[in-house]
């Protein structure tokens, strides 16, 4: 098969797997998504807007944190811990280049399946 | 997945924006305040007589906003508590634009006591602060626009002049103040919608924080 048929097909493809799985992941986007419009969120607040278990929650927020998109803070007060979480600089741009890519990526595929 | 997951991103990040907003409780203590320091005037255009001495009304007043602003601090701390916490950064523009909307409302009352204006002013510039709380893009806030409509609709039809201002002051106190519980309740209710019923979670359950790096280590499901 010619090169020149197959590269523009191939191209939407190739998009895909040059997503941040990091970000993708619906809960940790979801997480992003949620962080990106807010100075600070509390772990409770992050706990009702996903609706994940308080162990899938940490799980994916640990793993947000080890890559260096969102910080943690714990405050104590009224007699309880409480656990903040806020979006890194790091965590923004990740976030944006999703979008951006995402969006190149739609693009391709509404030409692809134009094609 | 869960079920809030399936909504989009943007969804849940202008959730998140208006949290403070959908804790539509929080109005109600002021709202009723609104409603009742409105009520004698609500009666006085229905014909009955209430007569209330003005220490009285003054004083039963500053009780009333005392006890409106202690009940509103109990709800925010009920919200922190079964919804969680979030903190926006402070927006000077934001601020400003209140500020400078509410400097609008002197300019519309003289205008509505010297102008004869051809519609209320006042509640012109309260129609368009409701439309303004509504979110068509994420669909949220959807009363808001309906508030707005019913606020605008009224200018063509409350008499818009010098005389009318004295007395539609208490009554549109009482009116405003039924419109803020309804537009309250209806917050909260869209804020049960997009987060859930309230439930607490127990201190101990908490994500915490540990080891030097402060990384999350999240407690086993209960």
């Amino acid at each position: 098969m010619p090169e020149s048929v197959g590269a523009p097909e191939a191209a939407p493809f190739a998009e895909i797997a040059a997503l941040d799985r990091l970000v993708h992941e619906p809960a940790r986007l979801a997480i992003l998504a949620a962080l990106s419009a807010c100075q600070r969120a509390d772990f409770v607040y992050l706990r009702r807007l996903t609706g994940l278990s308080k162990g899938n929650l940490a799980s994916h927020l640990s793993k947000l944190e080890a890559a260096g998109y969102v910080a943690s803070e714990k405050r104590t007060g009224r007699g309880r811990t409480l656990t903040f979480l806020a979006l890194s600089g790091a965590g923004e741009a990740a976030l944006q280049a999703h979008w951006a890519r995402l969006a190149v990526l739609h693009d391709r595929a509404r030409a692809w399946a134009g094609a | 997945m869960s079920a809030s997951i399936r909504r989009s991103p943007a969804h849940l990040a202008e959730v998140t924006r208006l949290f403070r907003g959908l804790q539509g409780l929080r109005i109600v203590p002021m709202a009723v305040f609104f409603f009742a320091w409105g009520l004698p005037g609500a009666l006085g255009a229905l014909g009955v007589p209430v007569q209330i001495g003005d220490v009285a009304f003054g004083l039963a007043t500053l009780a009333a906003l005392a006890v409106a602003a202690f009940a509103e601090r109990r709800i925010a701390r009920w919200y922190d508590e079964h919804y969680g916490i979030v903190e926006q950064a402070s927006r000077l523009h934001g601020v400003l634009g209140a500020v400078g909307y509410v400097a609008l409302f002197p300019v519309a009352l003289l205008w509505l006591g010297f102008g004869n204006p051809p519609v209320n002013p006042v509640l012109v510039l309260l129609g368009v602060g409701l439309l303004f709380h509504w979110r068509p893009r994420a669909g949220l806030r959807m009363h808001y626009a309906a508030a707005g409509g019913l606020v605008l609709a009224a200018s063509f039809y409350v008499p818009a002049s010098a005389d009318a201002t004295a007395s539609l002051t208490l009554l549109s106190m009482f009116g405003g103040g039924g419109l803020l519980l309804v537009l309250g309740v209806l917050d909260h209710r869209e804020l049960v919608r997009a987060l859930g019923p309230p439930t607490m979670d127990t201190p101990a359950a908490e994500a915490r924080v540990s080891g030097a790096e402060g990384s999350i280590v999240g407690e086993q499901d209960a």
